[in-house]
């Protein structure tokens, strides 16, 4: 600021002076008023502004996992040829699925069983049934909200979509299903159900 | 007469210009925030409250100001982080001018540059007004896995 000041007290003094003076002095006087609104331009142009840079860096870990809660199936005691229904009304437990590589990703079941521990008799696959009844990804589950049979074979239960590649955290409700085969022998059975959540090759 | 005058003038604005300054000093402690899971919030003030800090200094007599803002936003390759995500806040300077950020608060950083501090009275004499600042990630809920990379710029301006 005190430089325009000095720049202002100058520039005056050196014009009156040029225009009383020689040619000789009036090159002088005029190079003189040149070098100091240079320096003055060029100051002024120095101190407009400075500026420094900061890099900032994170890693988002990747996700990729599946998780179930209420593991245990248990439908209590069943008459032959009669079904029940685990988490009628609302949902019996929860499948929460979650990936964040950016790749699609898929979710299946199957059974693995369902046995007389006593004897050696099996109830088939299909009497066991699976149901979503709420669904948080942005895919619709592959066989809608009806039930669905299950096989021995892995079954596509739901297939990603979305932001669900990329963390939305997926979480399925599930309904389940039994029916006793009418000539089901008395007894205890047991068996497992298979849920598997993989990345698309 | 006038000769001597304007000889004598030139030649106290000529040195007059080499004290003039203004100077921008940072610590360079670059935020890395390591490596952070889905919805994580982590907080950057390793040492005593704060994470680095920055030293401005101006010799013109005139007010200046300090502003900051993200070049871009934390991106790795087509994915970013949105810029809000990431906070600033001024935890302690030495000086007595004005905080428009609002003092130790955390600010969201944006891609436009934000006031952080307007010198005070006598803040333009060369002493070197100190700022600390520690910051603040949070990773959203939905974010693509990744290596994110960002810069922040630091701009000290002085008004004429």
């Amino acid at each position: 600021m005190h430089l325009i000041a000095w720049g202002g007290f100058i520039l005056p003094q050196a014009i009156m002076a040029y225009k009383e003076g020689s040619l000789l002095k009036k090159l002088t006087y005029f190079a003189g008023a040149l070098l100091v609104c240079f320096l003055l331009y060029a100051q002024a142009e120095a101190l407009d502004y400075k500026t420094d840079d900061i890099s900032a860096s994170v890693e988002v870990l990747p996700t990729f996992g599946i998780s179930l809660d209420n593991l245990n199936l248990y439908f209590g005691l069943i008459q032959p040829g009669s079904t029940k229904i685990l988490g009628e009304g609302t949902f019996f437990n929860q499948i929460h699925c979650r990936s964040n590589s950016g790749r699609p990703w898929f979710l299946k079941a199957q059974v693995v069983s369902l046995s007389l521990m006593e004897k050696p008799y099996k109830v088939p696959a299909g009497n066991l049934k699976w149901k979503v009844t709420q669904c948080t990804g942005s895919a619709q589950p592959a066989g809608g909200y009806d039930f669905q049979s299950l096989t021995e074979e892995p079954l596509l239960m739901y297939a990603s979509q979305g932001d669900d590649d990329f963390g939305k955290d997926v979480v399925l409700s599930m309904q389940y299903s039994l029916q006793s085969p009418s000539d089901a022998p008395a007894g205890t059975y047991s068996g497992q159900i298979v849920f598997t959540m993989a990345e698309s090759p | 007469m006038l000769k001597k005058i304007i000889i004598c003038a030139y030649m106290l604005a000529l040195p007059a210009l080499g004290y003039a300054s203004l100077e921008l000093t940072t610590d360079h402690r670059s935020l890395f925030f390591g490596a952070m899971r889905l919805g994580e919030e982590k907080e950057l003030a390793d040492f005593g409250g704060y994470h680095n800090e920055i030293t401005c200094r101006s010799t013109n007599g005139a007010i200046w100001y300090l502003k900051v803002n993200l070049l871009q936003p934390l991106s790795s390759g087509a994915d970013t982080i949105p810029a809000e995500n990431l906070s600033w806040q001024l935890t302690w300077t030495n000086g007595n001018g004005t905080k428009p950020g609002g003092a130790y608060t955390y600010k969201s950083f944006s891609l436009m540059p934000d006031l952080v501090y307007i010198s005070g009275p006598g803040e333009s004499a060369g002493n070197g007004i100190t700022l600390q600042f520690k910051y603040s990630l949070k990773i959203p809920e939905i974010q693509h896995s990744g290596v994110y990379n960002a810069t922040i710029r630091f701009t000290l301006t002085e008004m004429f």
